[in-house]
């Protein structure tokens, strides 16, 4: 009697219980579901052996998200000439363009309650295809993520689509707005002039016009496969869900031929060359800059990034003064001009994860200066940079900045995707030390190496500069600007004359002459 | 009278049943289950949420001081001005030193009722960070020169702020809808209002008085921190701020509301903005009411929203557009943000927006679609434990409107229980025109 009591009690219980809350203990071992288009499964599941690829894990104890990354080792660099922008074209189509069994759109219509996105962050040597996802959503997001490199589905017009908006991205380069930008890549053009880097990833208007379909299907069969692939995973139990995304990658192909790319060692150029861009803006933007050949595996790599920290945060302080003034929007009222020191060893997006770069170079820009200033800023700069190389820098400076960069680099890879990223980037070029930050030392150096290195590497024998200005000044601005370097060259700096000084040479490029855009 | 056998089979089923009880209250919440909760004897609240981030705490000090208790004209943007004194301590330069030598990354946010000080930096440097703060709280220096410079300081961001249109129109939209604010009152200048206010610097100062007390205050802590510890340097640090002593009285306000509409047109070409609020009632998370406001929000403004299809998507006419239930604990508004291309569409896009909502309490939204659009919330929100920052916001917003900090698990199990019938009851209830405020921000050439 009372066993039956039980039995009932027991059954209705089980009935009533509420099925298994959010997973408390890891997961039972995945199986690589089927892809479903729609609620309806159109797919085979894919029945290939796991792919072996280098991988990266980063555990999280307490979060149930889940971070994937998969790194394709072809950038920008690898684009033909005469087609600049293919190899972003290529990973912007791969990642919005749908898959075979699914067009873009139902693919944003699956991954919208997961509330999760594909997103593609395309570099000079690297593409690298990303999504963040709660892990009750890993059999949910995981296959359509892996079929983008399996089995993309480059329809020709999903390729217009992605062709037309990286042409309007290019427009929006030339807005107010993206004066900054605009001018960090013309600096780049022009520092690797007829260098693999010396184009912008995104490739300009005519080359992305002159990109076809087949260009993009042939770029993807010949770089993506199991040579060229990095994966990564991060969160609270990213190792127990390492086989599945394994399987699902397994239909990527061999590499049909092994091949070996370098990228070639950056030209130098001797003196300070200006180049001034005429664009529609009422401000002027100015970036100037150099090759160095300390990447994240140089000895000198601690010692040069310490200084570049330390040039953003004490030397040129006094410039980001109210002398710069710019108009931020048609109704806007005076802002102060910004300022930036930065050591391009890694992306220029500072919102993407970066990406290591083997031929960095050394950039400081000034944004939202005023016209009627900007030859006097520059020279102001110039000066300032080579003081700093003349003086180095101090102990106390030191001790100050390793501390600030150390708590820099540990805030800024607190998020999950970003501390993946980081973590993915550190084997490349030889650096494997955890305590590297995105591969290279975190910063420990003694001020005789780092003001050797300041000497070594900041003191160039050329100098690029770039000033973007408004259009209708653009003649007199050359004009000041030669006048007030030749003046500085033998008035304001301290250093004596600085190799880059010998020459100099300004010249005005006009808005339809730009070789980037 | 009952057998034993029976006794004994109800005490197993009880026991069956306690078990299945236990099992849903344990089951794993949002946050981690070793977060902890204690009030100091001063009434300051500390709250540890303990996360692996190695190296990194984010601290968040909440106020319970807002807007909302801007309770005369004369005192708009006060909320803002404070925050500006205690975020520079009066000492903006050691506030530099901070941020150079921890890389220390402050904002602060204003919700109706709360204003949140958030703070994230290396875990080495609590105990300073938290001397600073108590240093900026504790001992103030509320001095009427520095409250004039803040005001100056605040002017000017308002100023950066308002030089946007989209800056501007939340703005117009904060005064409208403001406690003062009534059918009657005319546009108000804001920056105007502002500069007054560093005029009258006693006033405001024994408001801040009142406000900045630590039986209004919460410290959040999340991140690699100890609550022992942390309560231990807490104590230290702010063990010696005193009670306020005098209520802060703000009159209960009801939703009732007039139709409320500002104009504002300016100089340049930029697209127009449209700002669309009704009041709606405070509510706690868990309210059935508020999680199907969230719902309905997003099934008619989120990207596969019909609305948003129609607009956005397919004929373009509009380049932005959500909408957001705030809520507050007494009060809140449910916000339409649009911006148009053609201003001469603007009445259209509103006129569709209250089409929208008459649809909505007709026709009831398709189960599967509800379902859709709840899982849709419920993994935005749990995207935010992407970081430690994240995890203290998401305690933070929990504590602003239920004054718990783990109100979260009871919100999501009420979003799961939303019904077609509540999307159209609440579609009914609050989007009548009569107790609309609107703000429209087009240029002067527009038609």
């Amino acid at each position: 009697m009372m066993l039956r009591y039980l039995a009932r009690l027991l059954a209705a219980l089980i009935v009533v219980l509420p099925p298994s809350p959010l997973v408390t203990t890891p997961p039972e071992p995945f199986e690589p579901p089927r892809i479903q288009v729609g609620g309806r499964r159109v797919l085979r599941p894919v029945v290939v052996p796991p792919i072996r690829v280098p991988l990266t894990l980063v555990p999280s104890k307490s979060t149930p998200l889940l971070a994937v990354r998969l790194v394709v080792q072809v950038g920008s660099t690898q684009d033909p000439p005469g087609k600049e922008g293919l190899a972003a074209l290529t990973g912007m189509l791969l990642a919005h363009g749908g898959i075979r069994g699914a067009t873009h759109e139902q693919i944003l219509e699956r991954l919208y309650p997961l509330a999760a996105s594909i997103q593609v962050e395309c570099g000079k040597e690297s593409t690298a295809f990303l999504a963040t996802m709660h892990r009750d959503n890993f059999d949910r997001l995981i296959p359509t993520l892996a079929a983008i490199l399996v089995m993309p589905r480059l329809d020709p017009e999903d390729f217009k689509r992605i062709r037309n908006d990286v042409l309007a991205r290019l427009d929006a380069l030339r807005t107010e707005n993206e004066v900054d930008q605009l001018a960090s890549e013309i600096l780049e053009a022009r520092i690797f002039q007829g260098h693999p880097y010396g184009h912008s990833v995104l490739g300009n208007r005519a080359s992305i016009e002159a990109i076809t379909l087949d260009d993009v299907t042939r770029f993807f069969r010949e770089h993506y496969n199991r040579d060229t692939l990095r994966i990564g995973m991060a969160g609270g139990t990213a190792s127990f869900y390492v086989d599945a995304l394994r399987s699902q990658l397994g239909g990527i192909p061999q590499a049909t031929a092994r091949r070996s790319y370098r990228i070639p060692e950056v030209p130098r150029r001797e003196g300070l060359e200006v180049t001034i861009v005429e664009a529609s803006t009422s401000h002027c933007a100015i970036t100037l800059g150099f090759p160095i050949e300390v990447h994240r595996a140089h000895a000198d790599f601690s010692a040069v990034r310490l200084a570049v920290a330390a040039l953003d945060a004490q030397q040129f302080g006094s410039l980001s003064s109210p002398a710069g003034t710019r108009l931020t929007s048609p109704i806007s009222a005076p802002a102060h001009a910004s300022m930036e020191v930065t050591f391009r060893s890694e992306t220029v997006d500072s919102t993407l994860t970066p990406e290591p770069r083997s031929r960095p170079h050394f950039a400081l820009s000034l944004g939202g200066v005023r016209p009627d200033q900007a030859a006097r800023m520059l020279s102001k700069t110039l000066a300032e940079l080579d003081r700093f190389v003349a003086e180095g820098l101090s102990g106390e400076q030191l001790d100050a900045v390793q501390c600030r960069l150390e708590n820099t680099t540990t805030l800024g890879s607190r998020r999950l995707d970003k501390a993946l990223g980081l973590a993915m980037a550190r084997p490349l070029l030889g650096r494997a030390d955890e305590s590297d930050e995105a591969g290279g030392t975190q910063g420990s150096a003694s001020r005789d190496e780092v003001n050797a290195a300041i000497r070594r590497h900041l003191a160039p024998r050329g100098i690029q500069v770039v000033i973007v200005s408004p259009q209708a000044l653009a003649s007199k601005m050359a004009t000041d600007v030669e006048a007030a370097l030749r003046d500085s060259s033998t008035g304001e700096s301290t250093a004596g004359s600085p190799a880059y000084r010998s020459g100099l040479r300004v010249k005005v490029l006009k808005a339809g002459q730009l070789a980037t855009r | 009278m009952p057998s034993r056998r029976h006794r004994l089979a109800w005490a197993v089923a009880l026991f069956l049943c306690g078990l299945a009880g236990s099992r849903t209250v344990g089951a794993r919440g949002i946050l981690p289950p070793d977060c902890q909760d204690t009030t100091l004897p001063n009434g300051l609240r500390v709250v540890t949420i303990p996360w692996d981030s190695p190296g990194i705490i984010a601290l968040s000090t909440v106020v319970f001081a807002g807007p909302r208790d801007e309770t005369q004209p004369h005192l708009i943007a006060l909320s803002n001005v404070a925050s500006r004194l205690v975020e520079t301590g009066g000492d903006r330069s050691r506030n530099e030193e901070m941020r150079r030598l921890f890389a220390v990354e402050s904002s602060v946010t204003f919700e109706q009722d709360a204003t949140v000080h958030s703070q994230t930096f290396p875990s080495a440097a609590l105990q300073t960070i938290l001397a600073e703060q108590a240093r900026r709280l504790v001992t103030p220096e509320f001095t009427p020169a520095r409250f004039r410079a803040a005001v100056d300081a605040e002017v000017s961001r308002l100023r950066r702020r308002l030089s946007v249109p989209a800056g501007r129109a939340d703005w117009e939209l904060r005064v409208l809808t403001s406690p003062t604010a009534s059918s009657a009152t005319p546009g108000v200048d804001i920056v105007e209002s502002l500069e007054k206010l560093g005029d009258r610097p006693a006033e405001a100062l024994e408001t801040l008085d009142r406000w900045y007390r630590p039986e209004r205050c919460v410290l959040v802590l999340a991140g690699q921190v100890e609550h022992a510890g942390a309560l231990q340097l807490v104590e230290r640090c702010f063990g010696s701020w005193k009670r306020g002593g005098v209520a802060v009285d703000t009159p209960p306000r009801s939703v009732s509301v007039g139709a409320r509409a500002r104009e504002i047109k300016l100089p340049g070409r930029f697209d127009a903005v449209l700002r669309v609020a009704y009041p709606i009632p405070g509510r706690e998370l868990d309210d059935p009411e508020g999680p199907a406001l969230a719902a309905l929000a997003e099934a008619i403004f989120g990207a596969t929203g019909p609305l948003y299809q129609a607009l956005v998507v397919d004929e373009k006419s509009v380049a932005d557009l959500s909408a957001e239930p705030k809520s507050s604990r007494e009060r809140g508004w449910f916000t339409i943000r649009a911006r148009i291309r053609n201003p001469s569409d603007v009445a259209d896009v509103r006129s569709r927006i209250e089409s929208a909502f008459v649809t909505a309490s007709k026709e009831p939204i398709g189960r599967v679609r509800l379902a859709t659009v709840i899982d849709r919330i419920r993994f935005r929100r749990l995207a935010e434990l992407d970081e430690v920052d994240g995890v203290a916001r998401l305690a933070v917003d929990s504590l602003v409107l239920t004054g718990r900090h783990d109100s979260w698990d009871r919100f999501f199990a009420a979003l799961q229980a939303v019904t077609p019938e509540d999307i159209q009851r609440v579609s009914a209830s609050y989007f009548d025109r009569t107790r609309q405020c609107v703000v429209t921000l087009v240029p002067e050439t527009a038609p």
